[in-house]
């Protein structure tokens, strides 16, 4: 299936449809369906990331003087 | 989807219930003649799946005569066992009602695990479990009798995807693009929350770090350069003013120690007559000092009262020498009663200790006669213990010997009553063994009779002529009816037979068991009597052993007359030593009393001689005290023993000549002592005139000049205030430290004239330093003048410095600062101040404004060092939620309609034709191929190789269609093989008749092939051919009672092979009913 999905994005997929990388987007696609029916669903890592950015931007919040330019 | 069983009534053609277990059969043919109910097998599997029927409403389904349908099906789905219950019923007015369904999961031992019920919910159980609603099922699964070229010919393209998307779910693409949509809204929310906080902040967070930090440590050297003029302005106001102070001490000094140069003039003008006293009362001083030289030296001449004894010992030792001779005789007098008291003491224990062995003695012979008591008393009590022993073996014998002599009788009437029961089960056996025989005979009648019965009841209404019911031959004329009679009788003479047999076989069961009864009784009998006569010659044989031969035999008295005479001898023994022990007993009580007297009067002996003890030693004490405190030489040379008992006489005479002794030095003590008190009265005379003179002295010379050195004390203390004052003079100046702090002694006139003259020296050297300090101070203050007007141009140019700084926003192309400025004053520079205190307080604040400038650089630095790695982190989570949503976004847009699932769609119906085309042209002898579609087009055609034209599905001739949609079936099949898809069962209903022998061949084996991947294969055909090539037979035949179902054995099948298809089906069914 990850094969014909790549053999869509290069041959039928308008540009609109093709932003990203084919291994991005391939290796997302990839994951995602080696989860599906699984009891934790893949969520591409954007909860990680927004976790991750939740912590950085508390850490930034917690200095109490301006630091932008 | 695959079937196992499946149960059917009252559907079409089967009216009464029929079964059929599809079970471990993989390829199936289904047969029999037209109207025979075949069909209605896969109606059965399509109702039951979705209560729909391939070809209209479902009460059509119904038997016309029945009054309800129900069809149960059991099939296996994605490994799991379900059972679906579908039933319709028929009201009083013939009308169909409303259907009833129910669907469970059952587990390996058939119990329920899930279950569902309504039409509604069932459906759509059902078609989740399967993957295909029912007109997928019906283009896939089962394809119904002409109409198998729907999803070939019939159906649009986009009903012919519907289908193909059932088959081949895209759900779990669809899941990844639904997961995609919301990870994409998360990923912006984050993407777009890191931007707005990457807002304001730097691109490159370490460039700006360093900037920050060339900024701080600029500010910061500014500050410390004005940190310096402000220190340098400090130290040129300080110079000033105390440049002014010194002067001003200068000035002062000198004006307050002019005066004192005159009134030290005065005072050496007091001081010379005084001096002239001063050496008259030396004169006299000196006089009276030798006379009490003279004095102290008789006092010193007179012998010391060391050469001897002092006053107080010769007093002690007088009176100590007094007391000795009547101390001397107490002691003799008491030493002596000791003696004799001791005597008697010892005269009285002698005789104790006497009476006491003597006493010791008796108990020794005491003893001695009880140790032989216990063996006399074991003795008696052996001969009592054997006695016993001896009645009671007589009496164990006598009850042995009765009890062997009991079983022994027993066991004889046992032995009597065994042979009677014998007798009695011989004659039971052979009764039972007859009634048995009359059983078997009347069972044997009875089968007889029941099949002339049955052969009555099925010959009941034929006639000759009629049709044989089993042979389907027609009766002969001759034939006659047989009879039905005999069968009651024949039961009756049955039940009968079977009683008896039964009773007599009762009888003989209780008589076999009473026999055994008894033969266990006689065998515990034989067993007691043997055991109780090995216990009587037991027990004899132990009365031998232990009382000699005869023992056993003889009568209780004999046995027992000889043991009583022991007992009787031995217990007289007994009485006679008990007797004798008394006797001993009571001597030795009666020396016990005589030698507790004895021993009583020694203790009273004892304590008086230690009385008389006590007192000798308290007096020789008292003796050797006095002897010891008489102070020597008057001490008594005497030699007292440390034991009273060794003391017997004493000389009182040799105290005369110490008492002598002692008497005359007391004589010359008192002497010397007269002498003594004389001369130091003279000596008292001489320090009186000494003090009188003093007193003079004071008044005429001390107190005169304690005043001139009072006069003189304010001067002196200016004097010192000026040298202290004057201290920061050069080095060089004359000093004053000369001058003693304060007056010398008031006693001697010389010391002060010198004190007064250097008094007069020092204040002419600080007149003049005082004047030379002045003009230093001067000078000094127009030097700090002048660098105050130096620091005022430099704080000009450091302020123009820093207007520049704080008017640039980038401070890296600042001027470079003051550092390098020098005091180079720029054209914009206000004018320095010149009053030097203004120059101080501009300095000041200078310094106060950079210190301030340069606290908020290094706060700009320290604040954004601490949050770098955040800015940096915040910096990569921005480039990555980018990366993220572009990615989901891709895989967003790729979800949307017409976009993959629809090209993955087209792809596999490419993928299915290109399977399918090598099925049909295996099939057709390569005659047909389907065309090979573009990935976007959507029609189909097939190939006709022959002629080389691409021809739509529609155009096909049934035969054609039929072989295509086969083929497209198979191709479908084994897609889904590869892929492990769903389908696990295909039918095809008819379709057979159209094709050639080749075709139908190819056709089957093909199916053959997919039956023998484990895929169930169900082939409706009225083709003997077909069947011949199929594994399992399922025979459906019409009768009157409706439609039946039976699977063909193959002897069935080899018959139907050499015979018509539809009449042998026929006899095959009679066959397996004989």
């Amino acid at each position: 299936m990850e094969d014909l999905f790549m053999e869509w994005r290069k041959t039928a997929a308008t540009a609109g449809q093709r932003k990203a990388t084919d291994e991005t987007v391939g290796a997302l696609f990839a994951q995602a369906l080696g989860t599906v029916g699984k009891d934790e669903q893949d969520d591409f890592g954007a909860a990680d990331l927004a976790e991750r950015a939740d912590k950085t931007l508390a850490s930034l919040a917690a200095h109490s003087r301006e630091t932008r330019v | 989807m695959r079937p196992l069983r499946l149960r059917i009534e009252g559907l079409r053609s089967f009216r009464s219930e029929v079964e059929i277990d599809f079970r471990d059969r993989d390829h199936v043919a289904v047969i029999g003649d037209t109207g025979a109910g075949k069909s209605s097998i896969l109606e059965a599997i399509t109702y039951a799946l979705y209560g729909k029927t391939s070809f209209g409403r479902q009460a059509d389904l119904m038997n016309d005569t029945s009054k309800k349908l129900r069809v149960v099906l059991r099939f296996r789905v994605s490994g799991n066992e379900w059972e679906v219950v579908r039933t319709l019923r028929r009201n009083q007015k013939g009308q169909v009602g409303q259907a009833g369904a129910q669907l469970q999961c059952m587990d390996k031992d058939g119990k329920p695990l899930e279950q569902v019920e309504q039409v509604r919910l069932v459906n759509d159980r059902v078609e989740q479990l399967i993957g295909l609603d029912s007109d997928a099922f019906l283009r896939t699964v089962v394809l119904p009798q002409g109409r198998f070229a729907r999803l070939l010919a019939e159906d649009t393209p986009s009903e012919r995807s519907e289908v193909l998307r059932q088959v081949w779910p895209t759900d779990d693409l669809e899941a990844v693009g639904e997961r995609a949509s919301r990870a994409l809204g998360e990923a912006k929310q984050t993407r777009m929350r890191l931007e707005h906080e990457a807002d304001g902040r730097p691109e490159d967070p370490k460039a700006h770090l360093e900037k920050l930090t060339a900024s701080a440590e600029a500010a910061e050297g500014r500050a410390k350069e004005a940190s310096a003029l402000v220190q340098e302005a400090s130290r040129a106001l300080t110079a000033m003013r105390e440049a002014a102070e010194r002067a001003r001490t200068a000035e002062t000094e000198r004006s307050r120690l002019k005066p004192g140069l005159a009134l030290i003039g005065e005072a050496e003008a007091q001081v010379a007559p005084v001096a002239e006293i001063e050496r008259r009362l030396d004169k006299e001083e000196r006089e009276i000092k030798q006379k009490q030289s003279g004095m102290r030296d008789q006092l010193k001449g007179l012998p010391s009262d060391d050469d001897g004894p002092g006053r107080n010992d010769v007093a002690e030792a007088l009176a100590k020498l007094g007391d000795f001779p009547e101390l001397a005789g107490a002691a003799t007098e008491a030493a002596r009663e000791m003696r004799d008291k001791k005597a008697e003491a010892a005269s009285r224990r002698e005789a104790a200790a006497q009476a006491e062995a003597t006493v010791a003695k008796a108990k020794e012979e005491k003893e001695r006669h009880a140790q032989l008591r216990p063996p006399l008393a074991k003795a008696k009590e052996a001969a009592e213990t054997r006695r016993r022993d001896a009645e009671q073996a007589h009496e164990r014998r006598s009850r042995l010997h009765q009890s062997a002599t009991d079983a022994q009788a027993k066991a004889t009437r046992l032995a009597e009553e065994q042979t009677q029961r014998a007798t009695e089960a011989e004659a039971a056996h052979a009764e039972h063994a007859k009634a048995k025989k009359d059983a078997e005979a009347a069972d044997t009648q009875l089968a007889r009779a029941r099949r002339a019965s049955s052969a009555a009841a099925a010959a009941h209404g034929l006639h000759p002529g009629d049709d044989c019911p089993v042979c389907r031959r027609d009766l002969p004329q001759d034939w006659k009816p047989p009879r039905d009679e005999g069968l009651a009788e024949a039961e009756d003479a049955a039940r009968t037979a079977k009683k008896d047999a039964q009773e007599t076989a009762d009888r003989a069961t209780g008589a076999r068991t009473r026999l055994q009864g008894v033969e266990d009784q006689l065998a515990g009998a034989r067993s007691e009597a043997e055991r109780a006569s090995h216990e009587y010659r037991a027990a004899a044989a132990e009365i031998v052993a232990r009382f000699g031969d005869g023992a056993d035999a003889a009568a209780l008295d004999a046995l027992l007359g000889p043991l009583d005479e022991h007992v009787r001898k031995s217990a007289d023994d007994l009485a006679r030593h008990d007797e004798a022990h008394k006797a001993l007993a009571d001597q030795l009580e009666q020396r016990s009393t005589e030698a507790a007297a004895a021993v009583a009067e020694a203790s009273g002996a004892q304590q008086l001689a230690e009385a008389a003890h006590s007192a000798a030693v308290g007096a020789l004490n008292r003796l050797n005290r006095n002897v010891a405190e008489t102070p020597s030489p008057y001490r008594p040379p005497i030699d007292l023993p440390g034991d009273p008992a060794e003391l017997h006489e004493i000389d009182a005479s040799v105290t005369t000549g110490l008492v002598a002794q002692a008497k005359e030095r007391r004589s010359v003590l008192d002497h010397r002592e007269g002498q003594r008190q004389k001369f130091r009265q003279e000596l008292e005379q001489a320090n009186q005139d000494h003090e009188a003179l003093a007193q003079r002295r004071v008044a005429q010379v001390q107190q005169p000049l304690a005043e001139v050195a009072r006069q003189l004390g304010p001067h002196r203390d200016a004097v010192l205030h000026a040298d202290d004052a004057l201290s920061f003079r050069d080095a060089d100046a004359p000093s004053a430290t000369a001058v003693p702090p304060s007056a010398p002694d008031a006693k001697n006139p010389a010391a002060l004239q010198q004190w007064m003259q250097a008094l007069r020296d020092a204040t002419s050297t600080l007149v003049q330093v005082a004047a030379d300090v002045a003009g230093q101070a001067a000078s000094d203050a127009q030097a700090a003048r002048d660098r105050l007007g130096e620091v005022g141009l430099r704080l000009a140019a450091q302020h123009a410095v820093q207007q520049r700084s704080e008017d640039s926003e980038d401070e890296e192309t600042a001027p470079d600062d003051a550092r390098t400025a020098g005091l180079a004053v720029p054209p914009e520079a206000p004018d320095p101040p010149t009053d030097p205190e203004a120059v101080v307080a501009a300095a000041n604040q200078a310094h106060d404004d950079l210190r301030l400038h340069a606290r908020t650089a290094a706060r700009k630095r320290d604040d954004f060092a601490a949050v770098i790695d955040d800015v940096l982190a915040l910096r990569a989570l921005l480039r990555e939620a980018e990366e993220l949503e572009r990615a989901l976004d891709d895989l967003d847009r790729a979800f949307k309609p017409a976009a993959f699932l629809k090209w993955l769609t087209l792809r596999r119906s490419r993928t299915l034709l290109v399977h399918a085309s090598g099925k049909l042209r295996e099939i057709s002898g390569d005659k047909y191929a389907f065309a090979d579609p573009d990935d976007d087009e959507v029609q189909w055609s097939v190939l006709d190789k022959e002629s080389g034209q691409s021809r739509s599905p529609a155009s096909l001739s049934g035969g054609e269609q039929f072989i295509a949609s086969l083929a497209l079936a198979l191709g479908m099949v084994e897609m889904m093989a590869r892929s492990g898809g769903r389908l696990e069962s295909l039918f095809l209903d008819e379709g057979f008749g159209s094709l050639d022998r080749d075709n139908l061949d190819a056709a089957v084996q093909a199916l053959g092939t997919v039956a023998a991947q484990g895929r169930m294969v169900g082939v409706i055909s009225h083709v003997r051919a077909v069947a011949e090539q199929i594994d399992h037979v399922l025979a459906v035949t019409r009768t009157a009672a409706g439609s039946r179902a039976e699977w063909l054995s193959a002897a069935d099948r080899n018959r139907l092979s050499v015979s018509d298809a539809g009449s042998e089906v026929a006899a095959a069914m009679q066959g397996l009913l004989d």
